[in-house]
This record gives C-alpha cells, sequence and structure tokens, in this order.
C-alpha cells in the first residue's frame, strides 16, 4: 500500500492559529539566546548571574558598603545537590532582587529557575566563600562570586584554582550603539578574554608551541554573546543563529543599533597555525598559511550570505588570529572590501610577555595592535 | 547513549526525578522533535496509549542503566486506578553515569544530539504551569492529541513527522520576519503547548 505523504500545510492546519499568534507575538521572548551546549550553559550562567547583580544593585541604589560577597554555583544535578547540601530552593529568585544575598551560598541551574540556598553560615570574605566551596565539594565548579560592595563579579569558569576574570556591574540606559561602539565592545571582550594566554577564556592548549583549545570558535561565540548582552543590560545579541545558508555566530539586534545599521552580523573564525590532534594532550598538527586564508575567505563569503539572510546592514568578519605570525591576510581584506563585509584581525597573544613587546613596538612606530580600536 | 543524555539534560534543568510518565513524554518529544536538529529519529514508531507515551525498549533501556549503575532507580511502586495496574518509579543520574557522558560529550556526534537534548528539557523546565501540570500539557502535542487510541503514531521519517513539521509552521518566518533558529523552533512549540494547556484549562474550569 502506498504510504500517504505529509505536507506541511497540513501540520499547519493540525495547529490552532489563535495560539500560534499568541506564540508568535511574543517577539521571541523567552528563547535563550544561547545553545544549550556545555559552552553555551558556561556563558548564559554568567549572564544570568550579571543580570540578577545588576537587578540587586538597582534595588539597592547601588554598591553596598559593608555588604559580604555571595557566590552563585552553577549545578549539574540541581536536585540532587538540594538534597546532598540540605539547600533551600527559593521560589521566583530572580524575580526578587531584594532577597538579601549578602554571605551566601548558592547553587543554581544556568539560567536561574531553579536556585537555592546552602545551609552554611555566611561567609564574609571570599576566601571565607573559597573555603566553603572546597567543604561542599564544589570547589572544581563553574561559579560567579557577587561582591555587592564593590558591585563587581568574579568570574571562575574552571572552579578554583581556575583563571578568574573581575566584573564591573554597569547600569543605565543604553545609547544606540555606532559600528565604531560595537567594535569597542568586541575589543574589550578581547583584552579580557582572549588576548593573552590568562584571559578568561584560556584558549590556548599549548601556548608555547602555539596550539589553542579544541572548540574554540564555539567558546568565543558563547562568551562574546554573554559579554556582549552584559554590556547591553539585555538580550540584544544572540549565537548560532541558524540561517538558511548556516549558522551564524553572532548577531546583534537592530533595536540596540543607531537605525541606520539596523542588525548586525558577526561571522567568526579562528585563525591557526597549529591544531591539536586529539591523539593526546600534547599532540598536534600545523596547518599550512594558505588553509588559513581559505578558512578567512569562506568566512567572509559566509559573513555576506549571513548578512542578507537576517536583513542587516552591516557584515564584519572577526579573526581570532591564534597564528604563529601576527600579519594581515591581503587576499582576504581585499576579498571583503569587494564585498562590503568589515575585517578585523585580533591577535591572540601566546605570552604576556609578546603582548607586552607587540605593544612596545606599535607605540613607537604611533600604530594600533591589529584589530585594536582607540 | 540517548536516555543517558535526556537524563543528563533533565539533571540540568532541575525537573528531575523523572517519574516514568515523565520520562516516556519527554522520549516522546525528544524523538519527535529531532529532525528540527538534522538528528536522525531514534524510535519513530508508537501506539497512542491511554496513560501516554510509552516506549517498552525505552523501558527496557531505563530499568538496564539503574542495574549497571548509571541511572538511579527509586520510589518503584505498583497501584491500580481505573485505567488498570500500572507502576511508577523515580529515576536520576548516579555520579557514574554523569561521568559517562561527559566522556562519550568527546565525541561530536553525541556532543549535538546532547545539546539538543539539552534544549529541549530546558525549554520543558521553562513552561510557566504548575508542576503536575506540565506533564499533562506535553499530551497536547499535535500528532498524540489527534491520533485514536491505540492507533499507531509514525514518525519515522520526517516528511511524516507532524510534530516537527508543525514546530517549524508554529515559528512561521519567525518573529523579526527572518528564518527562526531551529532553538527558536524548539521553544516556541513547547510554548505553544503551554498556552494551549492554559486555554484548555480555562475552558474546562469554565464548563
Amino acid at each position: 500500500m502506498r504510504r500517504r505523504r505529509l505536507a506541511p500545510a497540513f501540520a499547519e492546519a493540525l495547529v490552532d492559529v489563535g495560539i500560534v499568534a499568541e506564540v508568535r507575538g511574543g517577539a521571541g521572548a523567552g528563547v535563550p539566546v544561547l545553545p544549550s551546549s556545555d559552552e553555551g550553559a558556561e556563558a548564559a550562567f554568567f549572564l544570568a548571574a550579571y543580570f540578577y547583580a545588576q537587578a540587586w544593585l538597582v534595588e539597592k541604589g547601588g554598591p553596598v558598603a559593608g555588604s559580604s560577597p555571595c557566590v552563585f554555583v552553577l549545578s549539574r544535578s540541581i536536585r540532587q545537590e538540594i538534597d546532598r547540601l540540605s539547600a533551600e530552593p527559593i521560589d521566583y529568585f530572580k524575580a526578587l532582587p531584594a532577597h538579601d544575598v549578602r554571605g551566601n551560598v548558592y547553587i543554581a541551574t544556568e539560567d536561574f529557575n531553579v536556585v537555592a540556598k546552602a545551609a552554611h553560615p555566611i561567609c564574609g570574605s571570599p576566601a571565607a566563600i573559597g573555603t566553603a566551596l572546597r567543604t561542599m565539594e564544589l570547589a572544581s565548579s563553574l561559579h560567579a562570586v557577587f561582591q555587592p560592595d564593590r558591585g563587581e563579579l568574579i568570574l571562575c569558569r574552571l572552579g578554583l584554582g581556575g583563571p578568574t576574570s573581575l566584573v564591573t556591574i554597569e547600569f543605565g540606559p543604553v545609547d544606540r550603539m555606532q559600528p565604531i561602539d560595537l567594535e569597542r565592545m568586541v575589543w574589550r571582550f578581547h583584552q579580557e578574554f582572549t588576548q593573552t594566554p590568562s584571559g578568561t577564556l584560556m584558549p590556548w592548549l599549548l601556548a608555547g608551541k602555539n596550539v589553542p583549545i579544541q572548540k574554540l570558535e564555539l567558546r568565543i561565540s558563547s562568551m562574546l554573546c554573554y559579554f556582549l548582552n552584559s554590556k547591553l543590560s539585555g538580550m540584544y545579541v544572540s549565537t548560532e543563529h541558524y540561517t538558511p545558508h548556516g549558522r551564524l555566530d553572532i548577531k546583534v539586534a537592530a533595536n540596540v543599533m543607531v537605525p541606520e545599521v539596523g542588525h548586525c552580523a558577526l561571522e567568526l573564525k579562528v585563525l591557526r597555525s597549529c591544531l591539536p590532534s586529539g591523539a593526546s594532550s600534547t599532540s598536534y598538527t600545523t596547518v599550512t598559511l594558505q588553509a588559513m586564508v581559505d578558512h578567512a575567505t569562506d568566512g567572509v563569503l559566509q559573513a555576506v550570505n549571513y548578512r542578507a539572510d537576517i536583513g542587516a546592514g552591516m557584515a564584519y568578519l572577526y579573526c581570532f588570529d591564534a597564528r604563529i605570525d601576527d600579519a594581515d591576510q591581503a587576499e582576504v581584506i581585499a576579498l571583503a572590501a569587494a564585498q562590503d563585509v568589515q575585517v578585523r584581525r585580533l591577535f591572540m597573544y601566546n605570552s604576556p610577555k609578546a603582548h607586552r613587546k607587540a605593544m612596545l613596538i606599535a607605540q613607537k612606530a604611533g600604530t594600533l595592535l591589529s584589530g585594536q580600536v582607540d | 547513549m540517548w536516555l543517558l543524555l535526556l537524563l543528563d539534560a533533565a539533571e540540568r534543568a532541575g525537573v528531575t526525578p523523572l517519574s516514568v510518565g515523565r520520562l516516556h513524554r519527554l522520549v516522546y518529544l525528544a524523538n519527535a522533535m529531532a529532525p528540527v536538529y538534522d538528528i536522525l529519529t531514534p524510535d519513530g514508531y508508537i501506539l497512542k496509549y491511554k496513560r501516554g507515551p510509552f516506549f517498552p525498549a525505552v523501558q527496557w533501556d531505563i530499568d538496564r542503566l539503574g542495574a549497571q549503575g548509571l541511572a538511579r532507580v527509586a520510589n518503584l511502586q505498583r497501584a491500580e486506578d481505573e485505567l488498570g495496574w500500572w507502576f511508577d518509579a523515580d529515576y536520576t543520574l548516579t555520579k557514574r553515569g554523569m561521568g559517562a557522558v561527559d566522556a562519550a560529550k568527546g565525541l561530536t556526534e553525541i556532543a549535538a544530539k546532547g545539546s539538543f537534548l539539552r534544549e529541549v528539557v530546558k525549554a520543558f523546565a521553562a513552561m510557566e504551569l504548575p508542576e503536575d501540570e506540565r506533564d499533562a500539557a506535553l499530551l497536547g502535542d499535535v500528532a498524540y492529541a489527534k491520533a485514536d487510541d491505540q492507533a499507531p503514531i509514525d514518525f519515522r521519517t520526517a516528511s511524516e513527522n507532524l510534530t516537527s513539521l508543525a514546530a517549524t509552521a508554529i515559528a512561521g518566518k519567525g518573529y523579526e520576519g527572518h528564518q527562526v533558529s531551529r532553538r527558536a523552533e524548539v521553544h516556541l512549540y513547547f510554548r505553544y503547548l503551554e498556552r494551549l494547556w492554559a486555554r484548555q484549562s480555562g475552558a474546562r474550569n469554565s464548563a
């Protein structure tokens, strides 16, 4: 018997059009801006912590002197940890910025939809929080320490002993950005996260041999999404935006850009000289210069497609450059210029010393580092 | 692995322990929505059952995971109600199970499936309904709701999969007039089920 083929129209006929209109009418509210990958979950958690801390400070009228810090820990299995830590689930936590968080240890899901306060004495300092996390066997968990007296967050991706990043919580309405404002933000992200081996992303597997970590592009896009949204105080930037031509890395919504720009499409590429081979933690293979030209060329063409797909006014190709030599790719720049794509190459130094040396050379020459915005 | 990844997703989203009913309903919707993420549907044939979706093979697998120490089974009990004899249990992922998931995620294909399943469970966790109504709301799935009792629901191929087709239709051209992301398709479909349940509940209460 011939099987009946179901057309999409049949499925469409089965749904309630009134409810569909309601769902679509939400303007996408509630659709997470970050994917549910490991990388996305990390960035989503930092974003949730940032927005909570920001709302808390707004509620209090700014930093509160003498306040003890608190910590939010990303839980892998929150219901089990609630039992293990005798933690107290807090209903509507996200909606209650007046909650007195000072000195407490919280475990939370990546979006703060489930938050629980661990049963532990008040922590009076970041050091006391570290001790508490060790006691509770949470030392290796990703966490964010909120310092209400300073209006700051300390982000710890790999738990205690890992790299940390100090973030100042910012307030106030966001002015619509010119493209140069967006470029400044991305540059600032690069300075904090990827420019040197100790950047928050810890981008190198073997810095001395110029081998970046695996999945670096995904990590960069997730954390850049977190970073931009935190600076913009809202969910205006999304990542892994699917279009008919593939996956756009970063989309900046038109409502934070000046009207004549509209949406911005940011395609991200990592340029490498070496690639971890996966055979062992120290093995790697080399990549030719031409392969990276091809890689970046593809990035330009992707940016062109995505710009059209999302109706963006501008398209950028951001190359996070982990190659050995800090050198422009003339072919890529020429193609990008012809296609009206903005190319920015952000060089990743394999040591702080190499970064300092490059800065000194640039200062003497009266120039800027690659991709730097003054 | 599908089941372990789903349990992991449920742990992360804070919707554990999974009852038998919730487990099978989440498996059903995850299987049905897999084409949205270009993932092959692992088990795409089911008979509409009076208690909601139930996959005998999945039940076998979850019990086996329990025996292997990868999942924890608690509160196993038998009960009889107006529909006859039945059983229930609560499932969580053990530390060993989490370790197995972490080890497997090194494989690109597994990581992709894991991300998809986390998205499905996250969308479920985000439904703004009382805890006991969320599971019931899942039965509003277009394919399940339209099928007759005991009738087969076949979604082995994407072209016959009403759920994924409906998810695409609901997302439409998108809230911004452009192509919507597959992440949005998943979340908007669950939002649709949430609103559908709320409307039907309102109708039931006013009747």
